[in-house]
């Protein structure tokens, strides 16, 4: 099936084809009928030829006949006859030809002499054969009929006479030309061509016109002379001819077809492109719909198009509606329906050139987690909602949005020198007061993050939160964005991209201090420290880059490092006569991670003594179950799990209960003064209680004086270490330490109790 | 067939002491039907002029009756007067244009009677100038020996004498010279019979039919 890319041309080859084939059928009737009218016309004017020729030449010669019949029965002929009077029977005969009209004329006596003979030659033989058949036979009658001479065609008879037995016969004939069949042809008007053939072998039928070949033939038997043969008159006529005037007919035909062919693919040619423009004009518009242009079409008729047309515009206004809606829900922020970051942003780029350089302030609202843990969260955002409705309405704030939960944004359109702070306090007090939301009134503060720069040329939202976030560090509730200040930030996040590096490199390295039994005054362990000493930075502390590590995730890899290198060094220590316990510091983050509980389970498998797991930041444990099953799993595996930094950070009591350690370590804030505090002392007194009663050993840390060791022996507490009794050092010098005498502690006192 | 039937005629006749005999002619047609109505003379040789005695009398009367000649055919001894006699109502014209008679009894009547001598041997074709279909033949002899055969084709010519002679057979419608057939024929003491057969045209009157 041929595809068309056009209505038109498909609409005007089906029709235009329909059309063709309508004609070539209406022609091919049209010329079968009249074909056939013609036949039918010609067989008939053929037919009357034929009886035309019947008429003129048989009738008359019959009729002569007759004549000559009667004269033959004269009784002064017959008297001539059969006297054998010669001159008179000649006489007769010559009367009778010219008084009859025979071409010729004879007598034959029923011996078969011709006795006289008048006017033309007939073939006398072939009618001698012709009176012998009819002696024969005993006919008497008169015969007529065609008589066949060779070439040559007569009409010829036999009349008997009688006198009154046979005594011969009267014959008598003409020779029939073509000029005769053509005179035939002059009365009808018709020019066919006619012959008389002989009977035999002719398959024509008789009497009916049919058509052979391009002829009309009609063939008509006529008498015979002799019974025993017969002969038929054929007419031709062209069939040609007969259809000459159906050719006006057929040329009127013709032109008609071409002419109507030609308007019917005209008016099927503009009747669809009448059709297919406006399907064309659809089709554009949807591709501007597509392109997410508005489009519409002109409804011009009323018609199937026209009602598609209408409706197409209806869907286009209707698509534009949604995507505005759409465009304005993505500027909105859900909760609140303030408008949102990208809102702002759009607003920001999109200001003129005048307000190149713009203020803008990040506004986070205090304890809004837990507030909103209070409120819930549908009136929190109400709370939110009417906290910005309040910020848009402080004269001189430009644009507001949502930033995040609990942080909004303001351009502010103002001087920077003293102006700005004077706004800054107009918005905090506009927005610091009591909120009363569905009936629950809500005390707010807030902090600020103020930042000031091109919008083209810096992210001045950013450089904003980023002031909030040095709000916060600073423990201060505003701050005006500090380039310096968000360097450090940039720097640690290069410092964390170089850590892993440093460890291969071997800039990571690990640092031992000992710790020591209070009571006996030796050492029993070391606790493994790592530092780091970066060729270019120079030393880098663990308070800088551990915290890092566990925001970043490195710290897993940090610890499994610190893991094979303290278990060399415990090695090391072994081998040297010091079965110490080798501590190491695991972050509270790193438990409940499967693969480094794995990776440090195989590991302890290779330690040569026993291993103590510190665990810091206990609080941070993701999964507090999880985390206190993998924590059993390292004491089930032989592995002393220690509370570290107890007492500083969030530790609980609950978590005492819960974590089956074997060790708690108070933190070196408590101990640094336990000399001088009482209050430290009392409370590392009572912890060092509370840690035995649960079944732990106590270890302190941070022991810098004789005094302070003395002091915790006598409050009972197991273990110690700080500067006082060994700094963190690398293996040799701490080989070096364990040599020398400690003497502080090697005769315990008796601490006060 | 009909030479070898006379010469076997011939030899029974030279054993046959002199005294009257008769022939049996049988005439058939080529369907070996007999053909009744023919002429059948017999002229013993050197016997011209024998008076024609002790035969009864052929009618010598040829009838007109619903418009045919009756008889068909009539033996007619020599100088024997014919009478034509009209049993119609119509008129007739009876005429011959045969050579040994030509005569034209013109529009007689009812009743009426013309009467023609025929002093010649030969035949006498009769014909009505007023009604072609009309034709009477008349066989004019000059030997007592004659007769028309039978339905069944046969005629017994009786009281002949021993000897040769001319036998002729006479049909109109035989097919031959003059219509009939001539054979020499020795008559013996006893009675012979001859059979021929002959071809025949077809004519009004059927031949074997009647």
């Amino acid at each position: 099936m041929f595809a068309f890319k056009s209505i038109g041309t498909k609409l005007g080859v089906t029709f235009a084809g329909l059309f063709a084939a309508t004609m070539l059928l209406i022609s091919l009737t049209v010329y079968q009928v009249v074909t056939e009218r013609a036949k039918l016309t010609v067989g008939e004017e053929l037919t009357a030829a034929g009886a035309v020729f019947s008429r003129l030449f048989v009738d008359n010669a019959r009729d002569k006949q007759m004549d000559i019949a009667i004269a033959g029965k004269d009784f002064g002929f017959l008297s001539a006859l059969t006297s054998g009077d010669d001159p008179t029977i000649q006489s007769v005969l010559d009367g009778l030809a010219s008084r009859v009209g025979v071409g010729a004329i004879a007598f034959i006596d029923v011996d078969g002499f011709v006795v006289g003979q008048s006017g033309a030659a007939i073939p006398m033989d072939t009618l001698l054969a012709r009176v012998e058949a009819s002696e024969s036979d005993a006919i008497t009658d008169n015969d007529l009929g065609i008589l066949f001479d060779g070439e040559a065609v007569y009409l010829a008879g036999v009349t008997p006479v009688r006198a009154p037995h046979l005594i011969g016969w009267i014959v008598f004939g003409e020779v029939i030309t073509k000029a005769h069949l053509s005179d035939v042809s002059a009365l009808i008007s018709k020019e066919f061509t006619g012959a008389i053939v002989p009977g035999e072998g002719n398959m024509l039928p008789r009497g009916q016109a049919i058509q052979d070949g391009q002829l009309i033939t009609f063939a008509q038997t006529v008498p015979s002379l002799f019974d025993d043969q017969s002969s038929v008159l054929v007419l031709t006529y062209p069939l040609s001819k007969a259809l000459a005037p159906y050719r006006v007919l057929a040329a009127i035909l013709l032109i008609l077809m071409a002419t109507g062919g030609g308007a019917v693919s005209f008016i099927s040619w503009w009747l669809a492109r009448r059709l297919a423009k406006p399907i064309a004009d659809l089709s554009a518009a949807a591709n501007d719909v597509k392109a997410g242009r508005e489009a519409s079409v002109a409804v011009s008729s009323q018609d199937e198009l026209g009602t598609l047309a209408g409706a197409f515009n209806d869907m286009s206004n209707e698509i534009a509606k949604r995507e505005q809606d759409l465009r304005q829900q993505a500027r909105t922020d859900k909760e609140t329906d303030l408008p949102n970051r990208r809102a702002f942003e759009e607003a920001l780029d999109s200001l003129p050139p005048a307000h190149a350089h713009v203020h803008v302030l990040a506004i986070r609202l205090e304890r809004f987690a837990e507030i909103r843990n209070i409120i819930g969260f549908d009136v929190s955002a109400a709370l939110i909602t009417a906290v910005g409705e309040n910020l848009r309405a402080v004269p001189g704030v430009a644009h507001i949005a949502r930033l995040s939960g609990s942080i909004l944004c303001a351009r502010v359109d103002c001087e920077y020198g003293a102006a700005l702070p004077t706004l800054t306090h107009d918005i905090r007090s506009a927005l610091e007061r009591t909120y009363t939301i569905e009936g629950i009134a809500v005390d707010v503060q807030f902090s600020m993050g103020i930042s000031s720069g091109d919008p083209a040329s810096s992210n001045v939202l950013v450089e904003a939160m980023s002031a909030l976030e040095q709000a916060r560090t600073q423990q201060t509730d505003q701050a005006v964005f500090d380039p310096q200040s968000a360097q450090t930030t940039a720097d640690n996040l290069s410092l964390m991209g170089d850590l892993l590096q440093a460890i291969d490199k071997g800039h990571v390295f690990l640092v031992y201090q000992p710790k020591y039994d209070l009571r006996e005054g030796r050492a029993i362990g070391v606790e493994a420290l790592v530092r780091w000493k970066d060729p270019a930075r120079g030393m880098v502390f663990p308070d800088q880059f551990i915290p890092l590590a566990e925001e970043t995730g490195r710290v897993d890899a940090l610890t499994r490092y610190v893991l094979n290198q303290a278990l060399e060094a415990q090695q090391a220590l072994y081998a040297a006569g010091h079965p110490f316990i080798m501590s190491i510091n695991v972050s509270g983050r790193l438990i409940g991670n499967a693969d480094f509980t794995e990776y440090a389970l195989a590991a302890a498998q290779r330690a040569v003594g026993p291993l103590c797991f510190e665990i810091t930041e206990t609080a941070v444990i993701a999964d507090p179950e999880k985390g206190m099953a993998v924590m059993q799993r390292f004491v089930d595996a032989g592995i002393e799990v220690s509370i570290d930094d107890y007492g500083s950070g969030l530790s609980s009591l609950a978590y005492l209960k819960k974590i089956p350690a074997t060790e708690l370590k108070i933190d070196k804030e408590f101990v640094l003064k336990i000399d001088e505090s009482q209050r430290d002392a009392l409370l590392v007194r009572s912890t060092v209680d509370l840690a035995h009663s649960l079944g732990m050993k106590v270890t302190a840390e941070g022991i810098e004086t004789d005094t302070a060791a003395a002091i915790l022996a006598g409050m009972g507490c197991d273990v110690g270490q700080g500067y006082g009794l060994g700094r963190p050092m690398e293996l040799a010098p701490l080989f070096e330490h364990l040599a020398a005498d400690m003497p502080a502690l090697s005769q315990p006192e008796t601490a006060a109790s | 067939m009909d030479k070898r039937a006379a010469f076997i005629g011939l030899f029974l006749l030279l054993a046959a002491p002199a005294q009257a005999s008769s022939l049996t002619v049988t005439l058939l047609n080529q369907k070996s039907a007999g053909v009744g109505e023919a002429v059948v003379t017999f002229t013993p040789a050197g016997g011209e002029g024998v008076p024609i005695t002790g035969k009864p009398a052929d009618p010598l009367t040829v009838n007109q009756r619903d418009l045919t000649f009756m008889p068909f055919i009539s033996v007619v001894p020599r100088n024997t007067q014919v009478s034509f006699l009209n049993e119609d109502s119509v008129l007739h014209h009876v005429f011959s244009f045969s050579p040994i008679k030509r005569f034209s009894l013109k529009l007689f009547g009812t009743d009426e009677t013309q009467s023609v001598v025929f002093d010649e041997p030969g035949v006498v074709v009769v014909g009505c100038n007023i009604h072609d279909n009309m034709i009477a033949y008349l066989k004019v002899v000059d030997t007592p020996f004659a007769g028309k055969t039978d339905a069944d084709g046969s005629f017994t010519l009786e009281g002949l004498p021993p000897g040769p002679g001319q036998l002729t057979v006479w049909h109109p419608l035989m097919k031959g010279r003059g219509n009939q057939l001539t054979a020499e024929v020795v008559i013996g003491p006893d009675g012979q019979a001859l059979e021929f057969k002959k071809k025949f045209r077809r004519g009004a009157r059927p031949v074997g039919d009647y």
